[in-house]
């Protein structure tokens, strides 16, 4: 079974809406210590959440903006996906597009210095 | 001026950061009022700033994290520790060592291990079995990949492309000192390859006692677990001994894998630098060959 964020115990609304396997993958092949995997993956973590609010904030009126937080910061999912589903349209569609576009940005970001590395000269 | 070396993890980290730091602007520039409101509805919250706010409201405690760790912290406090420690390490460290690249007396070596003892947390000996090495405290030059078995070239050598930018350093044209780590190709375990992978060559034939027994400090040595720390920046790796040398007229006192030197941000030729290396009493293999970290 692949790795993934729906593995977690602890959930955020969007949790199953989430494939984090490439990164992770991405991560395996550059040499770092699991402490320093666990740093980048929080900022991945985060940056996700960001994003995801973001989205969804982007396709709420101000009404249901206020009422869509207010779930949020008491992690009712159940609520939160009552109100986007009557609010909005194709919103998992809009999450996972949106969070997708930011990890391949990541993962652009990882190939590019593991290619940088590849052109360099030997030491020495 | 030399360009500083910026390992894979700050390089990535720092994109990264930069990244959020983004997506984190453009939220709260574009739903200000919104989050603003969170602040009025959440028991949860604790600090006042909107960017604070979400985090806060959501901690770093799942999710991602549990797949490497089941130690939750907020990043914040995991850099903030890490930065801490590593600095306290650094700063013992060069309290202890010498100012030049030498030797290091056994009443100085003992503190040096007591302090990698204390922040690596791992079975660190400047002597194991009644031997010791030649030195534990000197300049690492740079060597190629070794050929795990016969046959074994660069072209068969790697098995993902980011392995590739490694390439360049070229396969010694002999076996290391303990011949092939794999019989053939098709008998390589991961453990052959992350020995080859994670060797240092180390000055055997200087060890005391050496040359009055061969043989057994050849076994001795053979794949011995080290610890090999960069006391400049404080980067540590697990690794074997995987192959003897550098001569003694090359001025260098031991020498690492190509992903060792990486990995430690040390170069060969005039840029080249100190590591400590002392051995790791693991009689049961339980250490990992590979990065580690300050706990």
């Amino acid at each position: 079974m692949k790795k993934s964020i729906r593995q977690a115990q602890d959930k955020h609304f969007y949790t199953h809406l989430i494939e984090i396997e490439p990164i992770l993958t991405t991560l395996d092949e550059v040499v770092i210590t699991d402490a320093e995997k666990k740093e980048l993956l929080t900022i991945v973590e985060r940056t996700t959440h960001y994003a995801v609010i973001n989205v969804v904030l982007g396709k709420l009126k101000n009404e249901d903006k206020k009422q869509f937080i207010s779930h949020v910061a008491k992690d009712e999912h159940d609520k939160i996906w009552e109100l986007l589903s009557k609010k909005t349209k194709d919103i998992e569609k809009k999450i996972k597009n949106a969070v997708r576009d930011i990890h391949l940005s990541m993962i652009d970001d990882v190939k590019k210095i593991t290619r940088k590395q590849t052109r360099k000269k030997p030491a020495g | 001026m030399a360009k500083r070396n910026v390992s894979d993890f700050e390089h990535i980290k720092r994109l990264w950061l930069k990244r959020h730091k983004r997506i984190q602007r453009q939220l709260i520039i574009k739903h200000k009022g919104s989050l603003s409101e969170l602040e009025k509805h959440s028991k949860h919250i604790v600090a006042g700033s909107l960017g604070g706010l979400l985090i806060l409201s959501h901690p770093t405690n799942a999710t991602l994290l549990n797949q490497v760790s089941t130690r939750p912290q907020p990043n914040e406090e995991i850099v903030t520790n890490a930065m801490q420690r590593k600095q306290q390490f650094l700063d013992e460290l060069s309290k202890q060592l010498p100012k030049q690249i030498e030797p290091v007396p056994e009443d100085v070596e003992r503190k040096v291990v007591e302090t990698l003892i204390k922040y690596f947390d791992l079975p660190v000996r400047a002597e194991l079995e009644g031997k010791r090495l030649n030195r534990t405290y000197g300049l690492i030059g740079a060597e190629q990949h070794l050929m795990r078995y016969s046959g074994d070239t660069m072209a068969s050598h790697f098995s993902t492309p980011a392995e590739n930018r490694f390439h360049s350093s070229g396969m010694a044209p002999g076996r290391g000192a303990w011949g092939y780590f794999s019989p053939s190709r098709s008998e390589i375990t991961q453990k052959d390859i992350d020995r080859e992978k994670y060797y240092i060559a180390v000055q055997t034939f200087l060890s005391k006692g050496y040359m009055e027994n061969v043989r057994e400090f050849a076994s001795f040595f053979k794949y011995r677990k080290v610890l090999v720390v960069n006391p400049e920046n404080g980067k540590a790796m697990v690794v074997v001994v995987g192959d003897a040398g550098p001569g003694k007229s090359t001025g260098k006192h031991l020498g690492g894998s190509p992903e060792v030197m990486d990995y430690l941000e040390r170069q060969d030729g005039r840029a080249k630098g100190p590591v400590l290396y002392f051995f790791l009493d693991d009689p049961d293999d339980t250490i990992s060959l590979g990065p580690t970290a300050i706990k």
